[in-house]
């Protein structure tokens, strides 16, 4: 296939498919909910002003990973900061990531028994994930990219067609978005704007993915990030109040879930869009929590000395590490609390996440003033 | 002193010739020496009738030499001194370069395989040419350069199998093939320790040497069009004697998925087979899955009346759904081993007593569902979509893990299966190619023009 030179998209594509992964999976890690709960509290103007500013760090930190090719943020880290930095913030980052992939985890779980099969224990079904995600982790960067693609690639002809049925549903109120949008003019709030930003946040996965990429990326195209993510964010957030009615949506544990039991396929052998929901989320969370703790992992190889780095036991210790830290999770907290951790959670990744951006252009920086 | 001057520009050229063939195995150069005068035989051993060449070019030679040059004119064609690619090219084409004392003549002296050449039996095609390698690695030689007369085609010959001594030709493209893959491939026939090796699927396994490995990472084939069709994506092929079969490596997922028809029809017709194909696939690979997550764990997918007519024909079954699953699967499996090994007049036999009394009578007697019967079918049909042999069997052997995730499991066992399936292939590399990702462009990268570095 010969593409038009302005489509030409190379390696570029990679970056794009992180990018989207975070605004599909956001259902799992409650930002819809989030998003719901604050609807009279600014989620709308925090959406607004989520696009805009996930997209100048996306810029920002896409344009200072150019200065390092090939180079992830632990070789970065080593390049440009002392060691008693690099050590503490590193650590700090591995813990977010790695509660990224355990949120996904837990709340799949949960959806598991709640929609798919109450009858699964979780320890069973627990058991089965961190067997796949485990076996992903360790996996090449590269094949974990390539991976991606595939399942995006099949999956989103259906979530654009799971869209077009929220849309154009019959039930659909467009009264109840309306009494959304004259909300639009409350001040954002902290969490809202943390829990929309996520869903533009994908890029930082770059932090380790970037070894994968031959040469430095150019960002191409952000009209197209801006159009995508305002519309993934405003769909996500007014379908559910359309379908459930301004008030009725406050009910729901996971709106989207919800909104898509809702949905019929008159004559399709599977009438209730559900379960085709369901399993397009089984994959797209798998992928995600996998390429969350594979950045985790990664990082945290790097910290370990050079000779422990390739040995077989190191990486058997960090991914039962990792599981167990889910085993001891899944003790402690109730389906509520994984929420709190949730909404904690997207609160600390959002100034993580800016600290992230910061030191990466400082580094980039520095390196740009010090050739000169 | 211009019959020295020619013979200098023809020393030139010849050695010329002799770089541009330095890296063939099979090419062979015979100097005969008489008096003051020098005959010099140049040709490719598995294209030229070499037994002829004593009689035809040798003999004359010593019996007389005056009218050698004469001779020579009549059986074949005078070539202009010092035009390599002429001479190169008559090569290629199955001629023997006689180089007499400065002047060239090309005498056809080219070898006829076609008589031991057989049809196509395993990878069939309706359009193709029907040529298959034979058992003969001299015939197989003649029959790759005669589809593929150029000067890149490089041979290598090797010897493996303590025992056996079984010879291997390496053939591949010098300006194709990336030299990490063939540097790869030597050191790995170099360390084969092995007795005997008596096929390329016998090679295949000494060369993967991992012990668990679902799928192959080297492809077989034996029709001469697809060994050239992978030489020219700049992929190694090995020959061995005595095998109808060659290897090719490395080799990706979606080389087990092409016929050689996809290049033979027009291209949306070849889009849409490759479709099917991919359909057939999944088919093969998720129906009984889906079937057991279905009936057993999430009845309620399916619309109310399509729930029911299921639940109502397995009323009668007496078992879940799993072994009803695995029952037919066994059944089916078996049926198509025996099939194999049947002589071709009993052959009927298997399938009405498979298809017709196991299928009908093992349903009446409530032993299984009808719906299982269309859904076995369906998936030992869709098998033999898949148009290599290796893997059709791979995907036969993986069905059953993902019946096992699905007996435990479910819907949700099914679907991690698949991702754990996506993982591990994506994770493969077949000598630096990535074994499964998506192509923007048509035909594969080399290794070095990969779009991620690994």
């Amino acid at each position: 296939m010969n593409l038009p030179s302005f489509l030409k998209i190379g390696a570029l594509r990679y970056l794009f498919y992180l990018i989207a992964l975070n605004m599909m999976v956001n259902v799992i890690i409650y930002v819809p909910r989030i998003l719901i709960e604050d609807r009279a509290d600014g989620a709308l103007m925090s959406i607004l002003l989520a696009v805009p500013l996930g997209l100048l760090l996306m810029a920002v930190f896409i344009r200072s990973l150019a200065a390092f090719p090939r180079k992830t943020l632990g070789e970065i880290m080593d390049h440009a900061y002392a060691r008693w930095i690099t050590i503490p913030v590193l650590l700090v980052l591995i813990g977010l990531w790695m509660m990224a992939g355990l949120i996904t985890l837990m709340g799949f779980a949960d959806i598991t028994r709640r929609f798919i099969d109450p009858e699964l224990s979780d320890w069973v079904v627990l058991s089965l994930f961190l067997l796949l995600v485990s076996f992903g982790e360790a996996m090449r960067s590269s094949s974990l990219l390539y991976a991606i693609e595939i399942i995006i690639v099949l999956n989103s002809p259906i979530i654009f067609f799971i869209m077009f049925k929220g849309v154009t549903n019959a039930y659909l109120s467009w009264d109840a978005i309306r009494e959304a949008w004259t909300h639009v003019w409350h001040g954002p709030n902290l969490l809202s704007l943390a829990a929309a930003t996520y869903t533009l946040s994908g890029y930082v996965n770059m932090v380790i993915f970037h070894r994968s990429f031959p040469q430095p990326l150019l960002l191409k195209w952000k009209w197209m990030i801006v159009l995508v993510g305002l519309g993934n964010l405003l769909i996500t957030y007014l379908i559910p109040i359309g379908t459930y009615g301004f008030d009725g949506v406050g009910e729901l544990r996971y709106p989207w879930i919800s909104t898509s039991d809702t949905l019929r396929m008159e004559y399709a052998p599977v009438e209730r869009v559900i379960f085709i929901f369901l399993l397009l989320y089984i994959s797209l969370s798998f992928i995600s929590a996998t390429i969350h703790w594979h950045v985790a992992y990664e990082m945290l190889k790097h910290l370990l000395k050079p000779s422990w780095q390739r040995g077989r036991w190191s990486a058997v210790v960090i991914l039962g590490g990792f599981s167990l830290a889910i085993w001891i999770a899944e003790i402690l907290l109730e389906e509520m609390e994984l929420f709190d951790l949730s909404r904690d959670w997207l609160v600390v990744r959002f100034f993580g996440e800016m600290f992230l951006v910061a030191l990466v252009a400082v580094a980039a920086w520095r390196k740009g003033r010090s050739a000169t | 002193m211009r019959r020295e001057q020619s013979s200098k520009k023809e020393a030139a050229a010849w050695r010329v010739l002799q770089d541009q063939f330095a890296g063939m195995a099979d090419y062979r150069s015979q100097t005969v020496k008489q008096d003051n005068s020098e005959l010099v035989l140049a040709y490719l051993e598995p294209l030229v009738d070499s037994k002829y060449i004593p009689e035809r070019l040798i003999k004359p030679y010593y019996e007389n030499l005056a009218k050698y040059a004469q001779y020579l004119q009549a059986i074949g064609k005078p070539l202009q001194a010092g035009d390599v690619q002429q001479a190169a090219q008559a090569i290629l084409d199955g001629q023997v370069i006689c180089a007499l004392d400065g002047q060239l003549f090309a005498c056809e002296l080219r070898k006829k395989e076609g008589a031991s050449v057989g049809e196509a039996k395993v990878e069939k095609t309706v359009q193709g040419p029907k040529d298959t390698l034979s058992e003969s690695l001299k015939t197989n030689l003649n029959l790759v350069r005669m589809r593929y007369p150029s000067t890149d085609l490089r041979t290598e010959e090797l010897t493996i199998g303590t025992l056996s001594r079984t010879k291997v030709q390496l053939l591949y493209d010098s300006t194709l093939c990336h030299p990490s893959v063939l540097d790869k491939l030597r050191r790995q026939l170099g360390s084969l320790k092995a007795e005997t090796v008596q096929s390329a699927g016998s090679f295949e396994r000494l060369l993967g040497k991992r012990r668990f490995q679902l799928f192959p990472l080297t492809l077989i084939t034996e029709r001469p069009d697809r060994v050239i069709l992978n030489l020219t994506q700049g992929k190694a092929v090995l020959l061995l004697d005595n095998s109808p079969t060659a290897l090719v490596a490395p080799a990706v997922f979606y080389d087990y998925m092409s016929s050689m028809d996809d290049i033979y029809t027009l291209p949306v017709i070849s889009k849409f087979l490759i479709t099917l194909r991919y359909i057939g696939l999944f088919v093969t690979l998720f129906l009984p899955a889906f079937y057991i997550g279905i009936a057993s764990f999430n009845p309620e997918l399916f619309r109310v009346q399509l729930a029911f007519s299921i639940a109502g024909s397995r009323v009668a079954v007496p078992y879940p759904s799993f072994v009803e699953v695995i029952f037919m699967l066994v059944v089916m499996e078996m049926l198509i081993e025996a099939s194999i090994r049947l002589p071709t007049a009993i052959g009927p036999t298997a399938t009405t007593v498979g298809g017709l009394i196991l299928g009908q009578a093992a349903t009446q007697a409530g032993l299984v569902s009808d719906i299982m019967v269309i859904i076995v079918s369906a998936v030992a049909i869709s098998n033999f979509i898949i148009p290599l042999n290796e893997m059709s069997a791979a995907m036969r052997v993986i069905k059953y893990g993902l019946i096992l995730l699905a007996t435990l499991y479910g819907l949700l066992g099914v679907m991690v299966g698949f991702i754990g399936l996506l993982y591990y292939m994506c994770n493969l590399r077949s000598y630096g190619q990535p074994y499964l990702k998506l192509h923007i462009k048509d035909k594969p990268l080399p290794a070095s023009r990969q779009e991620l570095l690994d």
